[in-house]
């Protein structure tokens, strides 16, 4: 089937914990998966990107890499069983133009989480503090990979925002995506990651999700980075650290929440991670 | 041949092993005689937007057997002919630098594809033992250990780009490129110096040019060994490790300069009979550094230079 599958999230919200259960998903063997090893890049990975473009893109300013994305899309759809993880917001915040290309995309599955959560795992990823993180997040400017004073292996990738993050993708009129929040991947994750490789033409019996999901648990993970590494990892602190949901209970403080809340609490009411009156689930 | 001979631009550089005649002056090229026979010519002229009979195509490019059609929508269209010629169609309000730098990029690797030679995504120095050759992806390190081994003493082939060619014995070498680094400012800092008064790649990049007109090489030298360069996050220190020759062809492909290019070009079996001649020929080793940001550089050149000295 042509066409790219997008696996999109804001940082830390559970899109590698899914990469990692679709690589034993594809591979479908008896031992996990070496999560080393595992398949699905990020489309922002300079190699890729410029072998679509036919130019190192580390020759090219900003704008030019911008103004090239959506055909360097197109061209890496023409390929067979696509998948791509992305950081970044459909369209950029600054600008409201797409970044992704609709022509290109055949499906997006996108993971989001309790952003009380993600500033505790994304501040641990940085090796940022908590308010850093929050600004952050609170920041319509904001972009991965940014790097100015040294060429970052992976292309810039505007994020906006974590609410625009959200609407950018989920809002986006026409786009066939299929929402997946981490807190339900974690309750219910037979019948989540199931409905979702449906969604997005992967294998999906029954046993072998099973098995893939079973090779992906978080302790596995863990303890295979612990023995071996992981190579997404940011200057060696752990990858795979609680994989747990609320860890925000126990080291927030009420400015920190109220920070998050005051600037995120529509969409945070939305997907349940606020209760209707504006106050926090229990 | 005898249209592209006639009306010679009046530049004249030597690169890659070729004497090209220019529009514009290149400044970064070693110049070269007017009276030497001319290998390629850069011209202005009219670029058609597309190449109807391309056979492979990417997102900026269009090939075809002897022709590729290669563009960057605000600087130029480029069409590179049967490896002696590359038509420059600027756009409005390109400026000339960018012009000559992104020419001397994909353009030119097509060129050096188009006369069957094997442009490499690498840098060279030249060692008493041979060329050593360092591939490696983009922002990985391949200019700033070139540039750090120029400090110790050694002189430059090439920065980017290291053209490998077969010589009467099929001995590989490498051809002299031009003796100027691209460097980002990070690589800048840590080789000692400052990006004050240092040319701009490209008039909007902080990514800077470091000429170093006397420590060029300025004859092709035998090869004596590749190296893979990587940064790996699951590694303490600098580690080597001697590639296979199935492992070098690997290397050889993925580090072979606009390889993209090479099916649509129809050269796609002449390139791997050069990559397993190289393969073949030549040891091969895979240097890793953990990926934490620092360069290692001194550690990095002294395992690098006690591996090819032995």
């Amino acid at each position: 089937m042509k066409g790219i599958v997008w696996l999109a999230s804001y940082p830390k919200s559970g899109n590698t914990w899914f990469r990692i259960f679709l690589a034993n998903l594809l591979a479908d063997q008896p031992e996990p998966v070496d999560i080393n090893a595992v398949g699905v890049e990020n489309f922002g990975c300079r190699p890729n990107y410029d072998r679509a473009l036919g130019w190192e893109s580390s020759d090219l300013t900003q704008e030019e890499i911008f103004q090239a994305r959506l055909d360097v899309q197109e061209e890496l759809a023409l390929e067979k069983n696509v998948l791509f993880k992305v950081h970044e917001s459909f369209r950029r915040q600054l600008t409201g133009t797409p970044l992704f290309s609709r022509t290109a995309t055949r499906a997006a599955l996108y993971f989001l989480r309790n952003p009380l959560d993600v500033v505790l795992s994304f501040s641990h990823h940085n090796g940022k503090d908590i308010d850093n993180t929050i600004a952050r997040m609170n920041c319509s400017d904001a972009m991965m990979a940014a790097g100015r004073d040294a060429l970052a292996p992976q292309l810039p990738q505007p994020t906006g925002d974590w609410s625009w993050h959200v609407r950018s993708w989920l809002d986006e009129p026409g786009l066939p995506v299929m929402a997946l929040r981490y807190e339900d991947m974690l309750a219910r994750p037979q019948e989540v990651f199931r409905a979702a490789c449906q969604f997005a033409g992967l294998p999906s019996e029954p046993d072998r999700v099973a098995r893939a999901l079973a090779h992906a648990k978080f302790e596995n993970l863990r303890a295979q980075e612990q023995a071996r590494g992981f190579r997404e990892s940011a200057e060696r602190r752990p990858f795979f650290r609680q994989g747990k949901a609320g860890g925000w209970r126990e080291v927030l403080s009420d400015e920190q929440v109220a920070a998050i809340v005051s600037a995120h609490g529509e969409v945070m009411r939305r997907f349940g991670y606020l209760n209707a009156d504006g106050s926090l689930p229990k | 041949m005898g249209s592209l001979l006639e009306n010679l631009p009046p530049h004249r550089y030597r690169v890659y092993g070729l004497t090209v005649a220019a529009w514009i002056p290149f400044p970064e090229l070693p110049p070269a005689p007017l009276d030497v026979p001319v290998d390629a010519v850069f011209r202005l002229g009219e670029v058609p937007a597309e190449l109807p009979e391309f056979k492979t195509k990417g997102a900026r490019f269009r090939a075809a057997p002897g022709k590729l059609l290669v563009w960057i929508d605000t600087v130029a269209r480029y069409l590179v002919r049967d490896g002696n010629e590359i038509i420059i169609q600027p756009m409005p309000g390109a400026e000339d630098n960018d012009l000559r730098e992104l020419l001397l990029c994909s353009p030119m690797g097509a060129l050096l594809h188009q006369r069957g030679l094997l442009p490499l995504h690498a840098s060279a120095i030249a060692t008493p033992q041979g060329a050593v050759v360092f591939m490696a992806h983009s922002g990985r390190g391949k200019s700033t250990l070139a540039a750090h081994f120029r400090q110790r003493g050694f002189k430059i082939l090439a920065d980017d780009v290291a053209v490998v060619s077969f010589d009467a014995t099929g001995r590989p070498q490498v051809a002299p490129g031009y003796p100027q680094f691209k460097l980002w400012p990070d690589s800048v800092a840590e080789l000692g110096h400052a990006t004050t008064g240092l040319r701009r790649f490209r008039t909007k990049m902080e990514k800077f040019l470091l000429a170093f007109p006397d420590g060029f090489q300025t004859e092709p030298l035998p090869i004596a060994r590749l190296y893979v360069v990587e940064a790996r996050n699951d590694l303490d220190g600098v580690t080597t490790e001697a590639l296979s020759v199935p492992q070098k062809l690997r290397y050889l492909l993925t580090h072979t300069y606009r390889a993209q290019y090479v099916p649509g070009l129809g050269r796609a079996q002449a390139h791997f009979q050069m990559l397993s001649r190289l393969a073949a020929t030549t040891p091969a080793t895979r240097v890793s550094r953990p990926d934490d940001g620092r360069f290692r550089l001194d550690q990095l050149a002294e395992v690098i230079a006690g591996d090819f000295t032995s």
